[in-house]
């Protein structure tokens, strides 16, 4: 309990940023292409607002959350 | 004081009507939405449409059908809308029913610019079907339009062994939005690939058909011989069926920053020709990420706890190996700034000012650096040399 299971798809990420602006802590981009990179992939259930929004803002739908 | 209205109708069933019922249904809405879609398949991200080829639906699917379930949506697709009467506030079908409301979004999108004589637009997946299925035996493609849908499809169909050849009426490709030094690298990008342009003709007249190919004849006098032709010039807001209605019209649905047109009657996406106190003016925003921002700024608005809308916006292309991004606005009659950037012009940020102030920035191939200028948007250009440390 009181976890976030996070899952990225870098398949399908488009390099946007959107989600490092809505969850710094969680997510990054690769220098070289800008595509997402996950820094946490089970964050306290307290960042859930904010990694929600990351997921909805994605143009790309390449960010899945669960709770755990 | 402001109550939720009990049923809700967002006309226009893609990325920016999904958003408002997504985020409606999140933030804890029970009352009744009706979803109402022109297209027969369920809501689905366009921007793919024209980056890859062979997509099938549920690769960009909005929703899996598990989820769409549980959002509990009076889902009509396949039913277009013919009429708003905001009177008796009802949404018009043209099978004759009238979904009644007590609020409605208006999330129609746009409709591509057609070109007599050229069949082949981009807009829906069946677009998309057909124009993957003329290239399935096509040598040689005509695109008319080197906007950034254009421009897409060139990358597109050189990739697939397609003779390319671009038309444009501007000088460059994007000309108009990236201005001329940037266009200049775009079409260097292009040109390295393959793909030839013909730039500064508009075209005159189109002649031919699927089976024989097409004769493509130019403002110059020139012709453009090709197996293929797609039309890419640009959309217009789809409001044709609010003709009838009182809903204001202008370039779009014209609304206040709070996204709404008129009482009750709120719109987002495409369409929104809404205005952004954040650069002090109208706009309407043909983006993917504006889409989804809008739709849920809307979802808010009709909660009554909404904000005035007032995104950054944000659009990002993929040509080939080029992944071009910006934030902000930028035009071709700016002053451009670089920020940071490689020698050989491979990768490079970009900032686009106007009367001093930054008010965009452009990243080419540079996506993580882009990503930290974007705070200098909105500032002056004495910004820039702090940024720099």
């Amino acid at each position: 309990m009181g976890k976030l299971k996070v899952e990225i798809i870098q398949d399908k990420c488009v390099g946007a940023g959107q989600c490092v602006f809505a969850a710094p802590d969680v997510f990054d981009q690769r220098e070289e292409d800008g595509i997402v990179v996950l820094l946490d992939e089970d964050p306290d259930i307290s960042k859930a607002p904010e990694i929600r929004k990351a997921a909805k803002l994605c143009p790309a739908m390449a960010i899945l959350v669960e709770e755990s | 004081m402001t109550t939720t209205p009990g049923r809700i109708a967002i006309v226009g069933a893609s990325a920016a009507g999904f958003a408002v019922a997504n985020e409606l249904r999140d933030q804890g809405y029970d009352g009744t939405i009706s979803l109402i879609g022109a297209e027969a398949l369920p809501p689905y991200d366009r921007p793919p449409l024209s980056k890859r080829k062979a997509i099938d639906i549920d690769d960009i699917a909005l929703a899996d059908l598990g989820k769409l379930e549980a959002l509990d949506l009076n889902l009509c697709l396949g039913q277009r809308a013919v009429g708003l009467d905001t009177i008796d506030k009802i949404v018009r079908m043209a099978d004759g029913r009238a979904v009644r409301w007590d609020a409605c979004v208006i999330a129609t999108g746009a409709d591509p610019i057609r070109i007599p004589g050229v069949d082949s637009v981009l807009r829906t997946m069946a677009d998309a079907h057909v124009i993957q299925s003329r290239l399935d035996r096509a040598g040689s493609v005509a695109i008319i339009g080197a906007g950034v849908l254009g421009c897409e499809l060139a990358s597109l169909t050189v990739s697939m062994n397609c003779a390319v050849t671009v038309i444009d009426g501007l000088p460059g490709p994007m000309q108009n939005r990236l201005g001329t030094s940037v266009s200049d690298r775009l079409r260097r990008h292009h040109e390295e690939a393959g793909v030839m342009f013909r730039l500064g003709q508009t075209v005159s007249d189109v002649a031919g058909n699927p089976d024989q190919g097409y004769r493509i004849g130019l403002s110059d006098g020139g012709t453009v011989q090709a197996d293929a032709v797609i039309a890419a010039v640009g959309c217009r807001p789809a409001t044709g069926w609010l003709k009838d209605s009182d809903v204001p019209v202008n370039n779009g649905v014209v609304c206040d920053e709070n996204c709404r047109a008129m009482p009750g009657v709120f719109a987002a996406g495409d369409v929104a020709n809404w205005f952004n106190p954040r650069f002090g003016r109208h706009m309407r925003v043909e983006h993917r990420m504006n889409a989804t921002e809008q739709g849920m700024a809307v979802a808010n608005q009709l909660l009554a706890r909404g904000q005035p809308f007032d995104p950054i916006p944000f659009f990002w292309t993929d040509q080939g190996d080029l992944k071009l991004q910006v934030h902000g606005l930028v035009g071709p009659d700016m002053e451009i700034v670089r920020l940071d950037g490689e020698s050989d012009d491979k990768r490079f940020v970009l900032a686009y000012l106007r009367e001093g102030l930054i008010e965009g920035v452009l990243g080419w191939n540079m996506a993580q650096m882009l990503r930290k200028a974007r705070p200098l948007i909105g500032r002056p250009r004495a910004a820039i040399a702090d940024w720099a440390k």
